[in-house]
């Protein structure tokens, strides 16, 4: 069964089996738009200073459902990608990886508003003059489990890494993320960071674990992850200002909302 | 006072109000009165119950409360804090808290539009720059998170750029002028003045004499260890500042 539908250009994406190859030539611009339904892989290689924007949508009715995705990049290359899961899937497993070559730029967006369970693994790995910024919204449907996974692995001097994760969590709502960042020793001029703002209600369960494995001098990195309810004060603040309780926790997360998407907007500013 | 050209007849009332936190009484017997378009004036020393009577009057949770509370002859005691502040009573924080996720603009279109003000965005934007540039606030302000590392005195002009938007009947400030420079004060209190003038009823809560010297309060109470020990007009004050807040300690 081959994975879903795409608009854009055919000459430069091909569905083999469940498989979508999308190979951009060197100095190409292209912006393709995918719906996914099926379980399948996508492979991307962009050549040396091309460009892609891919618009994904994760419609997925599948029980057990898969995607699995591989971007290679050559030197200058960007990509920037959106993936964004809306299925009713029971189960689905995400798993996003990026090789990135010198000066190229990888950006994934993923807005997670999936139903059941999902387990995302993204991964970079980042070469000299490289930037990637990986930003996840996690917004699942009430009675959901997320797992998530992050690693930005700095392979060479001067390159940056931005993770930024943000989310909400309903009462009955798992979500647990592990976010690690590696900078072996001896890289210089490397930047990298870890952010990310949990908003839980109470019967929620949210766990962060942000891990920074850095092993140079030359690395200015930062992190911080909060898990938060709306404190007593913050609701009772709100209420006596006519706001309803559930009026409350929805500007809260609309608000968080706002902020992430506002950093995925600035990422097609690459 | 004159409201849309009617003389208005609101009136805020406390009435021989015991208040307990668990079992311990905190507040004894408190009584007062606030008519549209008054100033009042409640002081007292640190801890001697001025801000859990402004919280209890917004129904904030904690307080188990005998005594009434009328709000133009209505008792409002049981209502939700939603719907006191949708009756038209406004409470202005003396610790207002910082709500990160929420932009200033954002909370206050939903605060406006609960308390029935639903105006085209644009009528609101335009509004609530006007409001914050009456209170001293630059456009910076407005969409920030909601008090999120703002300075004291600047969470205290949020406070009355949200009372100018909210357009309440009656309205608590608890201490609004600490944090203030002077030139803020007698900026906030020409606002009070305003506001006062357009018909709500102002009770103002402070421990500083400084902030009456530029406003002249129909009443002024002194409240200590829970009761109120002295109303009155302005001799009041003088008193205090020759005193000290320890001569009406002896009164009990």
């Amino acid at each position: 069964m081959r994975i879903g539908y795409f608009t854009g250009k055919a000459e430069y994406a091909d569905f083999i089996g469940n498989e979508l190859l999308i190979n951009i030539p060197r100095d190409k611009q292209v912006i393709l738009t995918l719906i996914t339904l099926y379980s399948g892989r996508v492979r991307i290689n962009l050549g040396a200073n091309s460009r892609l924007l891919l618009s994904a949508i994760d419609m997925s009715k599948e029980e057990n459902h898969s995607i699995d995705m591989n971007v290679d990049l050559s030197k200058n290359a960007k990509c920037i990608t959106t993936f964004n899961f809306k299925g009713e899937s029971t189960e689905t497993k995400y798993a996003f990886s990026a090789n990135t070559a010198r000066n190229s730029h990888i950006a994934l967006n993923t807005i997670m508003g999936h139903k059941g369970k999902f387990t995302g693994v993204i991964s970079t790995k980042i070469r000299s003059g490289a930037h990637s910024l990986v930003n996840c919204l996690i917004a699942p449907l009430s009675g959901s489990t997320t797992n998530l996974n992050i690693s930005a692995d700095h392979m060479e001097s001067n390159s940056s890494n931005s993770i930024e994760l943000a989310g909400y969590a309903k009462k009955g709502d798992r979500v647990d993320f592990e976010g690690k960042i590696y900078v072996p020793k001896g890289l210089k001029d490397v930047e990298t960071r870890m952010n990310g703002r949990f908003l839980s209600v109470e019967g929620a369960s949210v766990h962060a674990l942000p891990i920074l494995s850095i092993y140079s001098r030359d690395v200015r990195a930062s992190h911080g992850i909060s898990v938060a309810n709306l404190s007593i004060d913050e609701l009772n603040y709100m209420q006596s200002r006519g706001i309803a309780l559930e009026d409350a926790y929805a500007i809260a997360e609309q608000g968080l909302l706002s902020s992430m998407l506002n950093k995925m907007a600035k990422t097609f500013e690459l | 006072m004159v409201d849309g050209g009617i003389m208005s007849k609101e009136k805020l009332e406390v009435k021989n109000l015991d208040v307990y936190v668990g079992k311990k009484q905190v507040l004894y017997g408190i009584s007062l009165e606030i008519g549209a378009g008054e100033i009042h004036v409640l002081m007292g020393p640190n801890g001697s119950g001025k801000s859990t009577l402004a919280n209890v009057i917004m129904g904030l949770p904690g307080y188990s409360v005998k005594g009434k509370l009328l709000l133009s002859s209505k008792d409002f005691s049981k209502m939700s804090i939603p719907e006191r502040a949708r009756a038209g009573i406004f409470l202005a924080f003396q610790n207002s808290p910082e709500i990160d996720s929420v932009k200033n603009v954002n909370f206050m279109r939903q605060a406006s539009l609960s308390c029935g003000k639903n105006v085209e965005a644009s009528q609101f934007k335009r509004e609530f720059e006007e409001a914050l540039n009456r209170v001293g606030l630059n456009a910076e302000f407005y969409d920030r998170p909601v008090n999120f590392g703002f300075s004291g005195g600047e969470k205290k002009k949020n406070e009355l750029a949200q009372l100018i938007i909210l357009n309440p009947k009656f309205a608590i400030l608890d201490e609004i002028d600490s944090g203030l420079d002077v030139d803020s004060i007698k900026r906030a209190v020409n606002i009070v003045k305003a506001l006062a003038a357009e018909g709500k009823g102002i009770l103002l809560i402070t421990h500083s004499p400084l902030l009456l010297k530029y406003l002249t309060p129909k009443r002024i109470y002194v409240m200590s260890n829970g009761r109120i020990v002295k109303h009155g007009g302005s001799e009041i004050l003088s008193k205090i500042e020759r005193e000290g807040f320890t001569a009406f300690d002896k009164r009990m």
